[in-house]
């Protein structure tokens, strides 16, 4: 089930709010079983068999951890932990990259490729890296003992199932068992409605309003010339930042509607001066596993310069193949891995000079500026069907004589019932006199929006703060803004799409 | 701490957004643009075929269809109707595959709902024998809109809760109710005209490199499974559940380029005995009619009419339609049969 689906909005949500705090009060744990009822409902709906693969390795990742807690187990605490990380990984490389791994052999002997289809449970990315934090918090007794209910909804907490983010246990089993969060706290109920209705219209108003244009961009690469490349590059950007942060938002609010706090993802990404900053705020909790749990166990930053390099790269590397299962997505790893080592050497060459002088503001905006580019530059492999196709993209940048959008890109973007409507009102004709000029505004406003705007958790705390105060006009126009933009939404999320072969 | 603000907050929100969404629901059930509940009430316009055909097929009277892939955009329902003595109906389905064609046509003429379409008496269908021999012959096309076919009213929401629905749908037709403007009418329905010549019918073959010419394939045995699945999944049911339609049966011209296409890929061969098993197969059914003209070499090798290697201009449809009332093109025996694939 997807946030942004009818059937969620309308029962899946308010059912499973309900009926949480309805049953919540209870000394037994029904919210709880309720809780998890709902969040298997929510993974089932999609296909059944989802859960036929997340409860046995829930349940095996509890055994082991139970395993390691018996004082009379003959088993070493660190072979358990070896044991249960081991069977986590192997069952992600089975499911993920068994058709990569297939297909990559064939390529290198040359052979015909036998085409092997493996369902990808939903969410087995993060609920894997989730259950080996568990595994190794256990192992450094820095988690709490919990019950299997209690796991199992921790792993299955249907808010963060999918996309993240991915939380700790010693974060969330507390919060679960904490009595002043038994009662519906109208606080966070409104506050995360606020933050789920921000985004549900990032991701359904703005970045699925951008993929309609890049996806058909990416069909038609051979018309792009150096503006259209720019902007199926910026577009792409904007797409996937607009797409990943308001799903996480979404995850938030909804966790704050259960009176529970997730940890955050984003922080204003693109306004990052350098690529270790940018991994500060982008998809802030995978950084944190990777560098909690792959990182700082291979010896971080203390193995001397050379060795920190290489773990770098091993970081980077391994977030690439966690992101797809294809050479393109090592590409993107490599690149960002790269980018992390000319900022670490950059950082000591400068501390080895005493180089301690900030920044002043227009060195700080070509900072911001180059890592903007650098990021755009990663997403083009990440996004391009193979590697290919991406480095077809950067030639066609160097198509200089034509400065035309794609018209068949353009042209999807306008159909865009908001872009018609501009169209119809366009008193100066502009888009006849420039071809999807409108795609090219509405794309510098959204980046606009991302560099100079407060993100989505910093108009929450303002809205939270001011809410009590607010009086008269600024009140009607706060709760009519979001009304607007929910409904909006709503009506947003399924579309009459034309078929690209509709003209055949 | 004061709550009322946030209980406010969220109480506002929620009730506005359902009061309003109920709002659009119920102006698009009275409006139905896609014909999904009821026979039209305002003036209408005909687009998005895969939006509209199944309400078309549902709502409207008519007792012959004219239907296919984009091969059928441009025939013109008036002149059949002349021709055949008809009240017809276009049902076009661009880049549609036999799978969802079929089960279209299937639901259209359906018998397990009383009062579908009893009047039904023919059914001309552009055929694509290319696409009968194919392993996914069962699946439909993967971006149809569902919930428009399935009879599910819990998904119609997509439909009702849908600000396209609302603004290109249901707006649009009022507005053109209340301007006078006439609806679209089924010989301009998903018509299109496009410049034609060699230039644009051979485009592709300026990949062909005609040194590298692919080795013959052979129409097998499991081709020949897959033509027999295709065909006793799809479209022997609906023609046997309705022995009282005649199911016209018209075999495009696709150009000499495309022949070239094949060609090329050592496919010529493989197609026409692949067609050979399946108009065999469709010439054992009483009430099937089929008209080929695949065999007219001087109108596939004029490429002016074509404006790729498969889509020819009206002209052509109208001349086919002509041609097909007067008999002639008409393969109705074995004898015949071998002489097309001849």
């Amino acid at each position: 089930m997807l946030f942004n689906s009818y059937i969620f909005i309308f029962f899946m949500m308010p059912l499973s709010i309900m009926g949480y705090y309805l049953l919540r009060n209870k000394k037994d744990n029904w919210g709880m079983i309720w809780l998890l009822i709902c969040s298997f409902v929510f993974i089932a709906y999609l296909n059944p068999l989802y859960l036929a693969v997340l409860i046995p390795s829930i349940c095996f990742n509890y055994f082991i951890a139970k395993l390691m807690n018996t004082p009379d187990c003959k088993i070493k605490r660190k072979s358990l932990l070896a044991v249960g990380v081991t069977i986590d990984v192997i069952t992600l490389l089975i499911f993920k990259y068994t058709g990569f791994f297939i297909e990559t052999v064939n390529d290198i002997l040359d052979r015909d490729s036998v085409e092997i289809k493996i369902l990808l449970p939903l969410g087995i990315s993060f609920y894997t890296f989730q259950q080996i934090t568990f595994l190794v918090d256990y192992y450094r007794d820095e988690t709490l003992s919990c019950s299997l209910l209690e796991y199992a909804l921790f792993i299955s907490f249907y808010p963060q199932f999918v996309q993240g983010p991915i939380v700790l246990q010693s974060e969330f089993i507390p919060q679960l068992r904490d009595e002043n969060r038994k009662n519906c706290d109208q606080e966070y109920l409104a506050k995360g409605l606020y933050r789920f209705i921000l985004g549900l219209a990032k991701k359904v108003l703005i970045a699925d309003g951008i993929a309609v244009a890049i996806n058909t961009g990416y069909i038609y690469l051979a018309e792009h010339g150096t503006l259209s490349s720019i902007l199926l590059i910026l577009g792409y950007s904007l797409q996937i930042y607009f797409d990943f942060s308001g799903y996480t938002d979404m995850a938030i609010g909804l966790g704050w509607m259960f009176h529970i706090d997730l940890s955050e993802n984003f922080d204003s990404p693109y306004k990052a001066g350098s690529i270790e900053e940018f991994w500060d705020r982008w998809h802030i909790t995978l950084t944190r596993f990777f560098t909690r749990y792959v990182y700082i166990p291979l010896g971080g930053s203390r193995k001397g310069r050379a060795r920190t390099y290489i773990n770098i790269m091993i970081i980077f590397l391994l977030s690439g193949l966690w992101h797809g299962s294809d050479i393109s997505f090592v590409v993107w790893g490599i690149m960002h891995g790269a980018g992390m080592l000319v900022c670490r050497l950059i950082r000591d060459v400068r501390k080895s000079k005493n180089d301690t002088l900030s920044d002043n503001r227009m060195i700080k905006a070509v900072k911001t500026g180059i890592t903007f580019i650098y990021v755009s530059a990663a997403w083009v492999f990440f996004r391009a069907p193979d590697c290919e196709k991406a480095v077809r993209v950067f030639t066609n940048l160097l198509n200089a004589g034509n400065m035309n959008i794609a018209s068949r890109m353009a042209e999807k973007f306008n159909e865009h019932i908001e872009i018609t409507m501009i169209l119809r009102l366009d008193p100066l004709n502009l888009n006849d006199k420039f071809y999807g000029i409108w795609m090219m505004v509405a794309l510098v406003l959204v980046l606009c929006a991302c560099l100079f705007l407060p993100n989505t958790k910093q108009m929450t705390e303002r809205f939270r703060d001011s809410i009590i105060t607010m009086t008269g006009h600024k009140r009607v126009i706060t709760y009519g803004l979001m009304t607007v933009l929910f409904f909006w939404s709503i009506l947003s999320m399924s579309g009459v799409s034309e078929f690209v072969y509709w003209s055949f | 701490m004061d709550n009322r603000e946030y209980t406010s907050f969220f109480k506002i929100v929620i009730y506005t957004v359902l009061i309003l969404c109920l709002i659009v629901m119920v102006i698009n059930i009275i409006a139905d643009p896609f014909f999904h509940y009821h026979k039209p009430i305002t003036r209408y316009r005909l687009y998005n075929e895969r939006y509209i055909n199944d309400g078309i097929a549902r709502q409207f009277e008519y007792d012959a269809i004219i239907t296919g892939n984009s091969l059928s955009q441009n025939f013109k329902v008036t002149q059949y109707d002349d021709l055949f003595g008809t009240h017809a109906i276009k049902l076009p389905f661009a880049g549609a595959n036999t799978a969802e064609l079929w089960s279209s046509l299937g639901r259209a003429v359906g018998k397990e709902k009383p009062g579908y379409n009893e009047r039904v008496k023919e059914i001309l269908v552009c055929f694509d024998c290319e696409d009968i021999v194919n392993e996914d012959y069962m699946e439909g096309y993967a971006q149809a809109p569902e919930y428009l076919y399935d009879d599910n009213l819990f998904n119609d929401l997509e439909y009702l809760l849908n600000k396209e629905t609302l603004y290109k749908g249901t707006i649009y037709n009022v507005l053109m109710t209340i301007k006078g403007r006439e609806n679209t009418d089924f010989d301009e329905y998903s018509a299109w005209e496009k410049p034609t010549g060699p230039k644009m019918a051979c485009a592709p073959l300026d990949l062909i490199d005609p040194e590298k010419v692919d080795s013959p394939i052979v129409f097998g045995e499991e081709d020949m499974n897959y033509a027999k699945a295709s065909l006793e999944y799809n479209v022997l049911p609906v023609i046997r559940a309705n022995r009282d339609i005649r199911f016209k049966i018209l075999l495009p011209p696709a150009s000499i380029a495309k022949w070239a296409e094949y060609y090329d890929d050592g496919e010529v061969a493989y197609r026409i005995d692949g067609m050979d098993y399946i108009l065999s197969t469709l010439l054992n059914e009483e009430n099937v009619s089929i008209f080929g003209f695949a065999d007219d070499t001087q109108l596939i090798t004029d490429l002016d009419r074509y404006c790729d290697t498969i889509h020819y201009d009206a002209g052509i449809s109208e001349w086919m339609l002509n041609e097909i009332a007067s008999g002639r093109h008409e393969i109705t025996d074995y004898t015949m049969l071998n002489q097309y694939i001849e």
